[in-house]
């Protein structure tokens, strides 16, 4: 664990003091504003960036790396250090054993696919990409085998000659002799400097880099693993109710209902009115209209790219670039209210006068006494049969009832108390009944008074 | 009481130290050649095979350590250090990966190369080792060749490591 953090420590010391010295080891494809590239992994104090993924080491066979024979069922697998950036960018920092066989089979290995390089001990800041595209790539090849195994410059040469163009670099090496010496070598490098790490390598893609993307990225975002975006989930959209408007409404003002005498102010019992001028009574009755507001949903057809359900013909493509099927539907997009002015008609008109019973006492017991016989002769009546009654509505809803009785002979002295009572429908709209029908009753008075004798001593007044 | 006399006259130092001397010349003679015969310098075959047995016999359930132990006791100082410093971190997760628990026996070997000692190069050899290897989960025995790379230190043949397939196909 130990010496895997020397590890870390050093492959990082690398790359900060790459960066921090400058483009000397960057080539000209990263420096580019430091937004892409070696910028996206650390900041200008060599921090790893938030998301940047620390992948550890990673062990991998290849098939470029060298192998024991089949049957054994062993093989020699690369190792590297790897670091990969949300958007799928990689570090890849191989061993140096890795690296010496990626050097010996630089395309096989991906060496050459590398964006960018930094080198940290062997001063080869030299892009092997472009070197090799412009036919160099043998310098880069042939140093970088001397700084890792000390080879002479002649021999590797020959090795990165045979490593550019593909041929069989094993047999430059004396079987078995050779390569003890260079693995004893690479294993004395790491021991005696703490840093096995020589060269790190970029690559715009982790799906292009020799270790691959690390499940941890794919799962993340597996475009960046040169996967198919995450599917949406291939269930047919359930038919939801479109967006609605607001709940009708209902308002209304409160009604009057009035009754009360006009005149003459002090009316008489019948039988004392020598005129019979009886009494007139005025009733009123006002229902203003009930106010219905309902609101009228807009709606849009519109159309849509949806996904598909199992089977289904696919006719269009989604936003997310998946096929999917046309569907047509509904948007709101407005509520226009409306207001209806409704009245409340009425169907029954009742008036009546009613003798208090604190006047049918009177008249039965007082008054029985200075008047012998009296009696109520009608405590009860309808007022309606002394007058008119009129009942309609008018033309802002407003439905209005009144009575106007006239000269009614009131034939009992006391308290009448007078009513009047209505009946109305309710209101309809559409046929949709929106208010209830309903009893209203207006209540009024009027005194009947007696002209009763009385005998006075006249001696007593002069 | 009678007492007993002994003299020891010149004749008789003379035949002794000439008695001495001989013993003395006939144990260094023989004693080297005696002690040989029970450490019998360990014949190269010998090395390769132990070596490619050592090597090739893993068990992912014992695990890495105890691999390079078994390796490192038939193979030189610096065949271990390779193995368990280079070669175990790069071969063993291949072992964990397919779970491989394999014992393998020696039945030939034939001497493929012979490179005497040269500088700071010491003596080797590369021997075909033909392997038997019965697999531990099905019992099944499976049987290859390897090439193996062993040197002479100090008059004993030590096991370094297996060469790769690369270098074999190269080698022959």
């Amino acid at each position: 664990m130990a010496n895997k953090n020397n590890w870390r420590s050093a492959t990082l010391a690398i790359l900060v003091l790459a960066l921090v010295l400058g483009t000397l080891f960057i080539t000209p494809a990263q420096a580019d504003g430091g937004t892409t590239g070696w910028g996206n992994f650390f900041d200008t104090d060599g921090n790893l960036l938030p998301g940047v993924i620390q992948a550890g080491e990673v062990t991998q066979p290849a098939s470029w790396m060298p192998s024991f024979p089949d049957w054994t069922g062993l093989s020699f697998d690369a190792t590297y250090h790897q670091f990969v950036a949300p958007s799928g960018e990689t570090i890849l920092v191989p061993s140096t054993t890795t690296l010496f066989f990626m050097a010996m089979n630089p395309h096989e290995s991906g060496l050459v696919d590398a964006s960018g390089q930094l080198a940290s001990n062997f001063g080869v800041g030299v892009e092997i990409a472009g070197q090799l595209a412009s036919g160099n790539g043998l310098n880069f090849l042939s140093a970088l085998f001397q700084a890792v195994s000390g080879m002479s410059q002649v021999q590797a040469d020959q090795v990165a000659d045979a490593a550019i163009n593909g041929q069989n670099a094993w047999s430059l090496f004396e079987p078995g002799t050779d390569l003890a010496t260079l693995l004893n070598l690479f294993y004395r490098l790491s021991q005696n400097d703490g840093n096995i790490y020589l060269l790190a390598l970029l690559y715009e893609s982790c799906a292009s880099s020799p270790a691959g993307c690390p499940a941890e990225l794919c799962a993340i975002n597996p475009v960046a693993c040169g996967l198919p975006p995450t599917p949406e989930p291939d269930i047919e959209p359930t038919p939801t109710a479109p967006p609605t408007c607001p709940s009708p409404s209902v308002a209304q003002a409160n009604p009057s209902l009035t009754i009360s005498p006009s005149a003459p102010p002090y009316p008489v019992v019948g039988g004392q009115d020598p005129d019979k001028r009886g009494a007139d009574i005025s009733g009123s009755v006002s229902i203003p209209p009930v106010i219905f507001t309902w609101y009228e949903p807009i709606y849009e057809v519109t159309e849509s790219c949806s996904a598909a359900g199992a089977n289904a013909t696919t006719n269009c493509t989604r936003p997310n670039g998946q096929p999917g099927v046309l569907r047509s539907g509904v948007e709101l997009k407005e509520c226009k209210v409306h207001r209806e002015s409704l009245p409340e008609r009425i169907n029954t008109v009742n008036t009546r006068a009613e003798l208090s019973a604190a006047s049918r006492d009177w008249i039965l017991n007082d008054l029985g006494s200075k008047w012998y016989g009296a009696y109520v002769h009608r405590g009860s009546f309808n007022l309606a049969q002394f007058g008119t009654l009129t009942n309609g509505c008018s033309g802002d809803g407003t439905c209005t009832a009144s009575l106007q009785a006239m000269q009614v002979p009131f034939a009992d002295p006391g308290l009448f108390n007078l009513s009047i009572q209505v009946g109305t429908n309710g209101t309809y709209w559409n046929g949709q009944q929106i208010t209830p029908p309903r009893i209203l009753t207006g209540r009024g008075e009027i005194k009947v008074y007696v002209i009763l004798p009385t005998l006075i001593d006249a001696s007593t007044h002069p | 009481m009678k007492r007993k006399e002994f003299v020891i006259r010149p004749k008789h130092l003379i035949l002794g130290l000439l008695v001495f001397i001989a013993v003395a010349i006939l144990g260094f003679a023989v004693i080297p050649q005696v002690i040989s015969t029970f450490t019998t310098p360990v014949p190269a075959e010998v090395a390769a095979r132990e070596g490619a047995q050592a090597f090739l016999s893993t068990d992912y359930e014992q695990g890495q350590e105890v691999w390079v132990a078994n390796v490192c006791k038939v193979a030189s100082y610096e065949g271990c250090t390779i193995v368990k410093k280079s070669i175990a971190p790069m071969l063993w997760p291949s072992v964990e990966r397919g779970q491989v628990r394999q014992s393998c026996q020696a039945i030939q070997a034939k001497l493929v190369t012979d490179t005497p000692a040269e500088g700071e190069k010491a003596h080797s050899q590369v021997w075909k080792v033909t392997l038997a290897c019965i697999d531990a989960k099905t019992d099944k025995t499976n049987t290859g060749d390897v090439n193996v790379l062993v040197s002479e230190h100090e008059q004993s043949w030590k096991f370094e490591f297996v060469l790769f397939a690369q270098e074999a196909q190269d080698g022959e």
